[in-house]
């Protein structure tokens, strides 16, 4: 019983990463059409940024603060000065570049920092355990699922309650229809873009302590980002909370139930779902 | 003998009713013109006719068959063809090549694996033939894009019959058309569907009354009068339908 | 453009030909077996491009289909002794062929971002499966395969020798190369690059576009499973390296930066990629990252590649302007 608890407890862990990285994924989609495949590396990069930021000032939450602060800016450069200028050339060619670039920061990051793991280690109450539900369960894992969770209710506000948030729904319902209404559908892009690369290298710092900083960081999430949008649906944030859990809880057991086969299982999940049920279980059909 | 008839056909899109009842037959040879005003639901009953939606009710029938649930392209091969009201053609390519296709479709040559459509005669010929009923043929080798618009609709019209249907169903052919480019659409109206049976959606009501031999109106996705010219003409339904749209 | 200069095309032709067939007298052993991985990759890139460049569809996933012909060679020559080793290739092929319509008729149920993420799922799937499946692909080891050698009658060819091997790749995908150029002549070839332009329209002029999907799918994939085979007797070995994301990104560069919208483009890739990662691996070890980086300004600012590149010279330098030939 306390066994089945704790893989729980990752999973939830796990869903808040996969929601941070993912929700900004959805988005960009569901507004931009594009798929960005960059989008994991930025979270590795919030990763890497963290860890440097660590050896500079040596405090874990002023890198988690910055970290993030620098993919906002690397999010907005790249949109506004790469992306934008493939979009006339269309769709195949937006997906060469993100493609492209993730492949670029791959090997940038490997140039930079070298190949070898890097730890990013916490301290204080962070580093230490709590007991919950009869459990004794490391803090940290907790906090990870908290900031998710905060973040999450954070970004329901803004885009439910507020002017800003209403505009950014209906970019991603209709981008050109908001263009009509005279508003400036491109900041919209640039920022909508710039905030989810922030949030996935928010993901990336906060993961940094869970597993190692590494080059091969972004792949592993990059794919299970992709699975957690096609389930959810395409352009759908509530779809997305939905889909980290369930995949969150399905790679957590997983490792457990079948071994052997973990990974297989999550990547037959998104074929079914993209063969069967293309706009994904809770999207809306296009 | 009828060579389409449409029967009590019904259209919903998620509890909005664009057609209701519609039931006419379009006769071998005639021209025959469906018009109304705008959302009166004729691209909807095009887009049945022609494969790209299924009725919510009622049946489409082409010669003896049931073709209600048929893909487009099988309507094709059975002998029907469509035009579009927004120029839909292959503009990257010459305006050979969207010709070509239509040609090789109707000759069995779609994906056949060792046979080059560029060596075989016969293709080659009909493909210009074709070209040059739409007045195209000394711009074969223009990329589409790059031809003027009323040159576009007439390889619109190229392309709709390219694959030598018995049955041509054009969708507001001279739709942007100013008024000379009108008349020229008119005339090669005429000229190519001479032998052919047709089903013309209209806003124009000169194009209308210059092509058609009957003519059915939909009203709000009801056929309110159908028969020929000069009783749609002086139909008081009708009439009271267009009050004030449209000078009949 | 029908051979409208049909003397000196020939005459170009025979050219090339005497060319290459002299090259293992002129060129050193380890600058043959580059050239001869060159035709391998150029015939998986030239596969790639019917989906990309010809097809407008973009596959992460081509990989596996290189990796299945790959592994199935190495298995039929282990298993099946006495294999003749052609015999051995053919059924690779065959095998490849038939995954290549399987999956097909999965994936290509969607367009677009969606087929391009199935792509990617399904080579990772592959990928996954085979790290397992120690039998056949021999896991983390990978597979040592002795190919025999080749009895014509007229000649033996020894696959374990350079300048043999050299001329069997040269022949055999050689023509596998010249069958796809004159595919992209034939009708299927035609409709495959009409549906890329306006599917939609197509479909109401006849043509059962999913089927037409499928067919060149299944092509695509079996040529790539051929290139597999060759990879697999070149280097006497194989791994799940043939089978990664890694290689679907290699093909994808290659195909790339040569040029999607000619026939040729692939093949200069292969040959500039190869070229260019031998020369820049001497001098670091970072030379993916100038490959990306490369990559990566030619998708901003020469989409077209490297034939886009040559085109607008030529144009620059040409007194007449070129016609649509399509």
């Amino acid at each position: 019983m306390n066994e089945i608890a704790v893989f729980f407890l990752h999973g939830l862990a796990y869903a808040g990463l996969l929601f941070l990285v993912s929700s900004g994924l959805t988005l960009v989609f569901g507004m931009m059409n594009v798929l960005n495949f960059a989008h994991a590396s930025f979270y590795m990069l919030g990763a890497y940024f963290a860890y440097s930021l660590l050896q500079i000032i040596g405090n874990f939450w002023l890198a988690l603060l910055v970290s993030p602060l620098l993919l906002l800016i690397i999010g907005a450069v790249v949109e506004r000065f790469l992306l934008r200028k493939v979009h006339v050339l269309g769709h195949v060619h937006e997906l060469l570049l993100t493609f492209g670039l993730a492949y670029i920061i791959h090997e940038a990051v490997k140039w930079v920092w070298g190949t070898d793991p890097h730890a990013l280690a916490v301290s204080g109450f962070l580093a230490g355990t709590v007991n919950i539900i009869g459990i004794t369960y490391p803090v940290y894992r907790l906090f990870v699922f908290g900031v998710s969770v905060a973040l999450g209710l954070f970004m329901w506000l803004v885009l439910f309650k507020t002017k800003i948030g209403i505009i950014v729904r209906a970019a991603v319902e209709d981008s050109s229809m908001v263009a009509a209404l005279g508003i400036k559908v491109p900041m919209v892009f640039m920022g909508v873009f710039a905030v989810g690369a922030a949030l996935s290298g928010l993901a990336g710092v906060t993961a940094g302590p869970l597993m190692s900083v590494d080059p091969g960081m972004a792949g592993a999430i990059l794919v299970d980002a992709f699975v957690v949008i096609v389930v959810g649906g395409m352009g759908s944030l509530g779809g997305a909370v939905m889909a980290s859990v369930i995949i969150g809880e399905l790679q957590s057991f997983g490792v457990l139930l079948f071994p052997k086969f973990s990974l297989a299982l999550i990547y037959m999940l998104m074929a079914v779902v993209l063969v069967i049920r293309p706009e994904g279980l809770f999207g809306e059909k296009q | 003998m009828s060579i389409m008839a449409v029967k009590d056909v019904h259209k919903d899109f998620s509890g909005l009713k664009v057609l209701t009842g519609v039931d006419f037959e379009v006769k071998q040879g005639e021209r025959f013109a469906i018009i109304g005003p705008n959302g009166a639901g004729k691209t909807t009953l095009f887009n049945i006719l022609s494969g790209a939606f299924r009725p919510s009710k009622g049946k489409v029938l082409f010669g003896e068959q049931d073709i209600s649930t048929k893909p487009p392209h099988l309507r094709n091969r059975m002998g029907m063809s469509r035009s579009f009201q927004i120029t839909n053609i292959f503009k990257e390519l010459s305006v050979f090549a969207n010709v070509l296709a239509g040609v090789r479709s109707s000759r069995g040559m779609r994906c056949h694996l060792l046979r080059r459509p560029l060596a075989d005669k016969g293709l080659v010929e009909r493909t210009e033939e074709i070209l040059e009923r739409v007045d195209l043929l000394d711009e074969r080798y223009t990329p589409a894009q790059e031809l003027a618009y009323g040159q576009q609709r007439a390889l619109e019209l190229g392309i709709t019959l390219s694959t030598d249907p018995e049955l041509i169903l054009l969708d507001e052919p001279t739709a942007g058309m100013s008024r000379q480019e009108t008349d020229n659409a008119i005339q090669m109206i005429q000229r190519v569907t001479a032998s052919k049976t047709c089903l013309i959606i209209e806003h124009d009501m000169n194009v209308v009354f210059s092509l058609a031999d009957r003519i059915s109106v939909l009203h709000y996705g009801v056929i309110l009068a159908c028969g020929h010219p000069e009783e749609i003409r002086n139909d008081q339904r009708v009439k009271d339908a267009y009050l004030g749209e449209e000078e009949l | 453009m029908e051979c409208r200069h049909t003397g000196r095309l020939l005459g170009l032709v025979l050219a090339a030909l005497l060319l290459l067939g002299s090259l293992p007298y002129l060129l050193p052993g380890y600058q043959l077996r580059l050239f001869t991985e060159i035709i391998i990759f150029s015939l998986f890139a030239v596969s790639y491009n019917l989906l990309l460049g010809y097809a407008g569809l973009i596959s992460f996933g081509h990989a596996m289909f290189f990796g299945i012909g790959a592994f199935a060679v190495a298995n039929f020559c282990n298993h099946i002794s006495g294999i003749p080793l052609l015999a051995a290739v053919a059924l690779g092929t065959g095998l490849t062929t038939v995954m290549g319509f399987l999956v097909g008729c999965l994936l290509l149920r969607v367009k677009g971002t969606p087929f391009a993420l199935l792509t990617l799922a399904f080579n990772a799937l592959f990928y996954a499966i085979a790290t397992k499946w120690y039998p056949v692909t021999g896991g983390d080891d990978g597979l040592i395969i002795e190919p025999h050698k080749v009895n014509l009658g007229i000649a033996v060819i020894d696959p374990s020798k350079g300048p043999d091997f050299y001329y069997l790749t040269l022949i055999v995908l050689g023509a596998a190369i010249l069958a796809c150029w004159y595919f992209t002549r034939t009708a299927m070839g035609r409709t495959v690059v009409l549906m890329r332009e306006n599917e939609d329209r197509l479909r109401f002029l006849g043509y059962n576009t999913m089927l037409a999907r499928l067919i060149l799918f299944t092509i695509s994939a079996g040529l790539a499973g051929l290139a597999g085979c060759f990879y697999t007797i070149f280097y006497a070995f194989v791994s799940i390296d043939a089978l990664s994301i890694d290689m679907t990104t290699t093909v994808l560069l290659m195909t790339f930066i040569g040029g999607t919208g000619n026939f040729a483009g692939p093949i200069l890739g292969v040959g500039a990629y190869t070229y260019l990662q031998n020369l820049l691996s001497e001098l670091t070890d970072s030379w993916p990252l100038i490959m990306g980086v490369l990559f990566i300004i030619m998708v901003l600012f020469t989409p077209g590649g490297l034939v886009g590149i040559f085109k607008s010279l030529a144009q620059r330098f040409a007194r007449r302007p070129g016609s649509a030939d399509q």
